[in-house]
């Protein structure tokens, strides 16, 4: 026999049952006076131990009493429910007999059985539905080693373990002893158990907690289905420190900061580099520089010389005019060698690297140069010069390239006015030399002399242009040059 | 016939020049020197009072002829002071000038021409060139304490000053500014001698004096 707690269920068994066995038959013998019709079919209904009903006493609060096979039934008409006591609880025996019931003027019930009779006055029944059972932690364990805090465990309380101390077991006890073995205990780990777990063994054990905070409740029910309050124990395990928010906060910054660092220190190595690169150039400009000077402190002295003694020489003698001329031309070409020295000195003395100072270089040369002659040289050049840098051989070959194109003018163009300009636009330096001479021959269509082929290979060799162009009269050479800034 | 001594190491040069010299008519040559130290002895025995003019090599074994101006200028302010360079070398000259020299001209010039330059001097002009006039620029383009006005240029000086940076000649910087070009000449000896006189101040603040 055993009890059915939903109505459904009972109700097939109570089909079951009169298709096999007949119950119906058994129900009849219980036709008494008092009796409604539907409790017949309670037999299976609500909690009733057992079906065999021997005798049925109503008691003064008109509750029922009933003996059966299984010991005594109470039934609470208020909250329709069942109460079953067996041997265990103190009765002469699970079974009782027919006839053998009785309900004495006091109110007190007598039942019979088979080894012996029970009676009771139901008035004095303290029945646990009103007192609370208690409920306690009665042992933890912590990786299988007992804890022990103090003997009396207080309520409430909070245990903090180290993150590799995960490993816990409880056993629970619910205070009533009323009936022992009919008390329940339920529990829940909040935040690890999703769902109260009802216990029979009243103990439990959890494995590998995880890092966190956790809240034990526990609840113990006595034999009458009478839960306690709650016990609390508050859990935390702690996260080992490199799981800790400050500590991935810490890894990030110091991820960040080393991050920061490399490339400063990445940054730092270019601009050294850099650095180093320009000392070299500096130290390669510095050392050409030297040994320029240093040559034309030998040469020009030597050829100074040289001009000077033929020079000497025209004045002094007075013989022939032939002689003079060659003497002359000595010191000329003389002099000249020292000049074309001084012009290699200043290309690359690295102070003279901005196109101010090849503009003003150039307009002093060349006014210079060609002031004994007639023809009449006209330079302009911007007021305004931007801050262009140009390298020594750009600057060189510029001023070659002008001092050579000035000069074919003056040796072959028969003109009478010569105009050097600069125009610089965007990116680009473009400068003209026009003469009012005789200009190209016809039969020169793309230079061909060794002194326009230089011009030519001059310009190349700086990355410009250079063309020659036939005015109505006379020649416009025109030579460019694109600079970045 | 002004009275001249020349100081240059070079035989061939110092011959070169004393003949020249003797040739032009202009100018008496009193005494010629290989180095600075002979030519300081001679002033220092009072020989050179009625010099005028002095021609000096900048490079020079010993003391260099700049160190040869620094000393000789402040004794004798009336001396006018060429200095003889091999090229252009604008820091050399640039220097020479802050000593107190008052002309330049190069080794390589032609022999009238630098005739013509001395002939120059003695009447108050002072070439200078477009690199040098950059140099000058700068200097006075640097700040300094208690500058007197009198030592700071003028707008006119200032003016002259730029475009002679620019390269431009005396000629064209006359017809540019409508003076003549002796105009053209005072001013430019007038910036030398405010460079000097910038030079010595800067000199001796650095020694502590005022």
């Amino acid at each position: 026999m055993f009890i059915v707690n939903t109505y459904s269920v009972a109700v097939l068994f109570c089909i079951v049952t009169m298709l096999c066995w007949g119950s119906w038959a058994n129900t009849q013998k219980l036709a008494g006076k008092t009796l409604r019709f539907e409790l017949f079919y309670w037999d299976y209904v609500i909690g009733m131990a057992n079906s065999y009903i021997y005798g049925v006493l109503e008691d003064e609060q008109h509750n029922f009493w009933m003996s059966t096979n299984m010991g005594l039934c109470f039934f609470n008409r208020r909250d329709n429910t069942f109460q079953n006591y067996t041997a265990k609880d103190g009765l002469q025996s699970n079974e009782f007999n027919t006839q053998a019931f009785y309900k004495g003027p006091s109110g007190t019930i007598y039942f019979g059985g088979i080894k012996g009779f029970n009676w009771f006055n139901p008035k004095t029944i303290k029945t646990t539905a009103t007192t609370n059972p208690g409920v306690a932690i009665t042992a933890i364990n912590i990786d299988d080693k007992a804890y022990v805090k103090n003997e009396a465990f207080a309520k409430n309380k909070t245990l903090s373990l180290p993150y590799d101390q995960n490993n816990l077991s409880f056993q629970f006890a619910a205070l009533d002893f009323t009936k022992p073995q009919a008390n329940k205990v339920k529990f829940i780990l909040e935040n690890w158990d999703k769902k109260w777990v009802t216990s029979v063994d009243k103990n439990v054990r959890y494995t590998h907690l995880l890092p966190g905070n956790y809240l034990l409740k526990v609840k113990a029910a006595n034999s009458d289905g009478v839960w306690s309050t709650e016990e609390r124990l508050t859990i935390i395990v702690n996260a080992p420190f490199w799981k800790k928010t400050w500590f991935y906060i810490a890894c990030g910054i110091s991820f960040l900061a080393g991050i920061i660092y490399i490339t400063y220190i990445v940054s730092q190595q270019k601009i050294k580099k850099r650095i180093r690169q320009l000392e070299k150039q500096h130290a390669i400009d510095a050392e050409r520089n030297r040994i320029s000077r240093d040559m034309h402190d030998e040469i020009g002295s030597g050829l100074t010389h040289i001009a000077l003694l033929s020079e000497l020489i025209q004045t002094q003698q007075k013989t022939d005019v032939a002689i003079k001329t060659d003497l002359g031309s000595i010191s000329v070409a003389a002099r000249k060698l020292v000049e074309s020295m001084s012009e290699i000195i200043w290309a690359l003395n690295p102070q003279n690297d901005s196109l101010e100072n090849l503009l003003s270089y150039l307009r002093e040369q060349m006014q210079q140069h060609f002031e004994p002659f007639e023809l009449s040289l006209k330079i302009v050049f911007p007021d305004d010069v931007p801050p262009v840098k140009l390298s020594n051989e750009q600057r060189r070959n510029l001023y070659l390239v002008t001092k050579e194109a000035l000069n074919n003018v003056m040796k072959h163009s028969r003109a009478q006015i010569v105009n050097l300009v600069l125009e610089i636009e965007m990116n680009q330096l473009i400068f003209r030399v026009c003469d009012d001479g005789v200009g190209l021959p016809d039969t020169v269509s793309r230079p061909t002399g060794n002194g326009l082929k230089n011009m030519r290979k001059r310009m190349e060799d700086i990355g410009g242009t250079i063309e020659w162009i036939r005015q109505k009269k006379g020649v416009k050479v025109v030579y460019t040059l694109k600079f970045d800034n | 016939m002004t009275p001249i001594v020349i100081i240059e190491d070079d035989e061939k040069i110092r011959n070169y020049l004393g003949a020249l010299l003797a040739g032009s008519g202009e100018f008496n040559l009193k005494a010629s020197f290989i180095s600075t130290e002979e030519a300081i002895e001679y002033f220092e025995f009072g020989l050179g009072d009625d010099i005028e003019l002095v021609l000096t090599d900048i490079q020079l074994p010993g003391k260099s002829g700049i160190d040869l101006i620094s000393w000789l200028k402040p004794r004798r302010p009336d001396i006018q002071f060429m200095v003889l360079s091999v090229y252009d070398d604008a820091d050399k000259v640039f220097k020479a000038l802050q000593a107190g020299a008052t002309g330049y001209v190069l080794k390589n010039t032609s022999s009238n021409k630098l005739i013509e330059s001395l002939i120059d001097l003695r009447k108050g002009g002072s070439p200078m060139s477009s690199q040098i006039a950059r140099k000058v620029v700068m200097a006075f383009q640097e700040q300094q304490p208690y500058v007197d006005g009198k030592e700071s240029l003028s707008d006119r000086e200032n003016e002259v000053l730029s475009w002679l940076s620019k390269g431009y000649s005396y000629q064209e910087i006359a017809d540019r500014l409508f003076i003549s070009i002796d105009t053209v000449r005072t001013h430019i000896r007038n910036l030398y001698e405010k460079l000097h006189v910038r030079n010595k101040k800067e000199a001796l603040r650095k020694t502590g004096f005022r």
